[in-house]
């Protein structure tokens, strides 16, 4: 994050205590989009999302290998892929976040602005879910190309939306969590991309039957679950609350993400992740 | 001193038994592959079906055992097969669950098992469903009880287009590449 937001928020908060808790996230989150996708590495993910997204897209519509899929199943390959990497991203951005400014040796001024650290870890939080909304809209396209003739744009966008957003803002603040503790910016971004292989691994085994074990932590995993979910409304045509159960896991992350923000999220922004100040 | 027993009696004593035991144990011999060979029925909801590559649907078949004595526990499996030597099959892509229980069927009883398909190739298949014994007593016996093969025909379908795609493709990258370039270029001009 620049210096300037330390005077921003002054400027724009110092006169009112009461009215800089509820917006100095603003100003933060503010400052730290314009960061992200002005002179930060925004623009560039979202342009390898979209090379991503083409090539999938093209190969559905041109791969016969591919082109055997319903178009359902497509406009959900479209769906996944979007939401996966999607929040990937958002997770590399998170992760980022803490570790990154502390390495950089930008934190302490962070630290000095008159801000309170929950209100740092929101505004990071939402300048990272901003690149989720972003790869959200940028595959509104896709979508429209591979599900226009079968009357499935609008609900897989929905889908999409709902089902990235939840899982987007649980994993971001987890990264922002590992980010926090991290002792090094390498690190949180590996412990972040291995945590989220390890969520997404189960969504590409084979569709086997499973005992009540596996079936469980299918449901326990988010990822997993939302997963689910789409294909259950995407390709398997069931009505939006008939697979409920599927949404519980993403939701209790997105609550339970948003908990932490509230609670323990002051202690997030630290100087000294993970190694002891001497 | 005790009368012996003639060799010749003992003999036409041992003969008796056997004769009178043979039938019993020829019975139980022949009692559990019987169930299957002369009992037990394969049917499906319909020996004809067309549809397109990629679309689903779901076949019913119904095992039944008109008999008089019930039969050991059932699998059930079933099976793809094309009716041209150009298509290959593989029925793990037809059918993600192609093998089901059926448990001990009483004399007279039926089960209804529901298989769902999804074409994958297009060309001409047989579908059919095969009943062989799972019990500990009668696994491994035989013959089988097979149905009647559906005869299911599979058009080919494309169901996009890549020149559809091809703007879309081609343009968005372009449009975010441009975009990013040129909010760079801005941000280093100087003044």
């Amino acid at each position: 994050m620049t210096a300037d937001v330390g005077d921003e928020a002054r400027t724009v908060h110092a006169p009112a205590e009461a009215r800089r808790g509820d917006a100095s996230w603003r100003v933060v989150a503010g400052q730290e989009t314009r960061d992200l996708w002005i002179s930060g590495r925004g623009p560039v993910l979202l342009f390898g999302f979209s090379l991503l997204m083409s090539v999938v897209t093209y190969l559905a519509a041109s791969n016969s290998a591919l082109n055997f899929l319903e178009q359902r199943e497509t406009v959900n390959l479209a769906v996944q892929i979007a939401v996966t990497v999607g929040v990937l991203v958002t997770l590399i951005a998170s992760a980022d976040a803490i570790s990154g400014e502390r390495e950089r040796g930008t934190l302490e001024n962070l630290l000095l602005t008159p801000v309170s650290r929950r209100a740092i870890a929101v505004g990071k939080l939402t300048a990272a879910l901003s690149l989720w909304f972003a790869a959200f809209l940028v595959s509104v396209p896709y979508v429209w190309v591979l599900g226009r003739g079968v009357s499935l744009v609008a609900e897989a966008l929905l889908l999409s939306l709902l089902v990235g957003t939840l899982l987007a803002v649980g994993l971001a603040v987890l990264g922002l969590l590992v980010s926090s503790v991290s002792s090094s910016n390498k690190l949180s971004l590996s412990v972040s991309l291995f945590l989220l292989l390890a969520l997404f691994t189960p969504t590409q085994l084979p569709a086997l039957p499973q005992g009540w074990f596996g079936t469980l932590l299918g449901r326990l995993n988010p990822v997993d679950a939302g997963m689910n979910y789409l294909d259950a409304v995407l390709v398997a045509g069931h009505g939006w609350t008939a697979d409920l159960f599927w949404l519980v896991s993403p939701v209790v992350l997105a609550v339970v993400a948003g908990g932490v923000l509230i609670g323990p999220g002051s202690r997030m922004v630290r100087l000294f992740g993970g190694v002891r100040a001497r | 001193m005790r009368p012996m027993l003639p060799v010749g009696g003992t003999l036409v004593a041992l003969t008796a038994l056997l004769a009178l035991a043979a039938p019993i144990a020829a019975a139980r011999a022949v009692a559990a592959p019987a169930v299957l060979v002369d009992a037990i029925e394969v049917s499906l909801d319909r020996s004809r079906h067309s549809t397109a590559v990629g679309d689903r649907f779901v076949l019913r078949s119904l095992v039944s055992n008109p008999g008089p004595s019930a039969t050991d526990r059932l699998i059930a499996h079933l099976n793809v097969a094309s009716l041209t030597s150009e298509v290959y099959v593989d029925p793990e892509d037809w059918s993600a669950e192609r093998t089901q229980e059926v448990q001990a069927l009483a004399p007279g009883a039926s089960a209804e098992l529901d298989w769902e398909l999804q074409a994958v190739n297009a060309g001409s298949f047989a579908v059919y469903v095969v009943v062989l014994p799972g019990g500990a007593a009668t696994a491994g016996t035989g013959p089988l009880a097979v149905s009647p093969p559906l005869h299911l025909r599979v058009a080919g379908r494309r169901t996009l287009n890549a020149g559809g795609a091809l703007p879309v493709v081609l343009a968005v990258p372009l449009l975010l590449a441009a975009l990013t370039v040129a909010a760079r270029s801005r941000i280093g001009r100087p003044g």
